[in-house]
């Protein structure tokens, strides 16, 4: 999200498309993501990272710190109030950067249609992946990273600058 | 100009090797790329996981090769409140010095980046005293509370831990009867230092994993209470040199512990002479390290800051004292030099 709505064109989008595969490829097999836990979905979350689904076989790595992060996952419902310190933590993120949602909350408020305070991440930020559900099982969030890891590997995303 | 580069080639042939083959760039990036790749894989199968499998088809080898070109593709943010130059400049330098450190490694007999004799001991050890040094400016220059107070915590765990390694160095020093690493590895040819020395190899091993900055001792990086330490504000490439710095650390540290207490590039043997010594003996005895090295990484938690000061002062110092005391009495009065 650059400044006025312009998306600018990021450094790699000028390359040639055979150089910019390579870098896809390797974007591809190591997402780091940051989680945004501010619900229920997180118990089946951290099941993500543990021996039996273990999303590092395709690279992917839990981290702490948003500046040597790749995406941000949301997971559980985001109030108005919370919502201003994800937009600082995405501000915070170096681009290529990607959005996963996961759960009904955070995707389109759920079971709190009226909620005064329950706020959907797509009115702030551009998301690339929704996980449905409530909470959505370990698998259907493995499959949902695994689905943005094929985004990234056919090139189908945008990095503005 | 064309005969004159030929002429520098074929005179510094060896060197040119040696600065950027075997014990210099080329191999120090390759082993990197092997111990990142061993420590993920060796950890996750100690956690009953799988580790990097898919990346590169078998084993997940191009992990590693995957993770620097996302890392060097990627948005490099340079804060506005840090002092910019200063914060990426020491970034940047930081591997060189363990690097340079490594130069005077000898890894098979008079095989050795920098051919200096005398006290090379003295020298590694005043080399690798300048790496917090670079750890202080990066998290001051990078201006943020996490960065400051981890440079800081470095810098206890340093001097907690760099005092006792020195004492447990002296310790070896007087047992060889010599400052120089190649002189130190040839008297260790009927037994290695680590049974004579044991006491000190256990001093040596504790502040070994303080100065390398691993789980028993990541206080510095603690990542539930300063998200990632003096490395926090780093993005893209030169949070990837951070990295590297790191692993070069730990290489440096793990060469110095084989050459003092492993025998370097000796062979096992049982009586007297080594059937064949060599670089080979170092790279395997570097890999049983390592693996010693992650096998602790795995096992234990993490210390508090006032824990691992006080391990360091209150006990590995007087140790490491005692350790000297025991090695004058035993080597120069009950065996008589």
């Amino acid at each position: 999200m650059s400044e006025g709505g312009q998306i600018k064109e990021g450094l790699l989008e000028k390359l040639p498309k055979p150089i910019k595969k390579i870098f896809d490829w390797g974007r591809s097999f190591s997402i780091w993501p940051i989680h945004y836990v501010t619900g229920c979905c997180s118990p089946e979350y951290m099941q993500l990272f543990g021996p039996r689904y273990d999303l590092e076989r395709w690279g992917v790595l839990p981290m702490a710190s948003t500046r040597q992060s790749d995406a941000i996952i949301f997971v559980g419902n985001v109030t108005r109030k919370m919502m201003l310190r994800a937009i600082r933590l995405y501000e915070q993120m170096p681009e290529p950067r990607f959005v996963i949602v996961v759960g009904a909350c955070a995707s389109s408020k759920g079971p709190f249609p009226e909620s005064y305070s329950l706020v959907r991440v797509k009115d702030y930020m551009k998301v690339d992946m929704y996980i449905a559900g409530c909470p959505p099982k370990p698998e259907a969030q493995a499959y949902g990273i695994l689905k943005l890891r094929e985004k990234i590997l056919q090139g189908e995303y945008h990095e503005s600058k | 100009m064309l005969e004159w580069i030929n002429e520098f080639i074929s005179r510094n042939l060896v060197t040119l090797i040696k600065i950027l083959g075997f014990p210099g760039l080329i191999f120090i990036l390759v082993f990197i790329i092997f111990a990142v790749w061993y420590q993920r894989k060796y950890l996750a199968r100690l956690m009953l996981r799988m580790g990097p499998v898919h990346a590169g088809k078998v084993l997940g080898w191009l992990q590693l090769i995957a993770d620097a070109l996302k890392l060097l593709a990627k948005e490099i943010i340079v804060p506005r409140e840090s002092m910019g130059k200063i914060f990426l400049l020491s970034a940047i330098t930081l591997p060189v010095v363990p690097a340079a450190a490594i130069a005077l490694i000898p890894f098979a007999k008079n095989y050795m980046i920098l051919s200096v004799k005398g006290f090379t001991l003295p020298l590694f050890l005043a080399i690798m005293t300048l790496y917090p040094i670079l750890i202080v400016l990066m998290g001051w220059s990078a201006n943020n509370k996490f960065t400051i107070i981890g440079a800081f915590r470095s810098i206890y765990l340093d001097i907690a831990g760099e005092i006792p390694m020195i004492l447990s160095a002296i310790g070896v020093m007087l047992w060889a009867g010599s400052y120089d690493l190649q002189e130190i590895i040839e008297a260790q040819k009927s037994i290695w230092f680590i049974v004579p020395q044991f006491l000190g190899f256990i001093v040596f091993l504790i502040s070994y994993l303080a100065m390398i900055e691993k789980v028993p001792f990541d206080i510095p990086e603690a990542e539930s209470e300063l998200v990632f330490g003096y490395k926090t504000e780093y993005t893209g490439a030169v949070f990837l040199d951070t990295m590297l710095g790191d692993y070069v650390n730990l290489l440096a540290w793990a060469l110095l512990m084989n050459t003092l207490y492993f025998g370097g590039y000796l062979g096992p043997s049982i009586t007297g002479d080594p059937i064949i010594d060599g670089s080979i003996w170092t790279l395997v005895k570097l890999i049983i390290i390592i693996t010693l090295t992650f096998t602790i990484i795995i096992s234990y938690a993490r210390l508090r800051i006032d824990q691992a000061v006080r391990l360091g002062w209150n006990y590995l110092i007087p140790l490491g004292v005692l350790n000297i005391v025991l090695t004058v009495f035993i080597k120069y009065i009950l065996l008589g030099g």
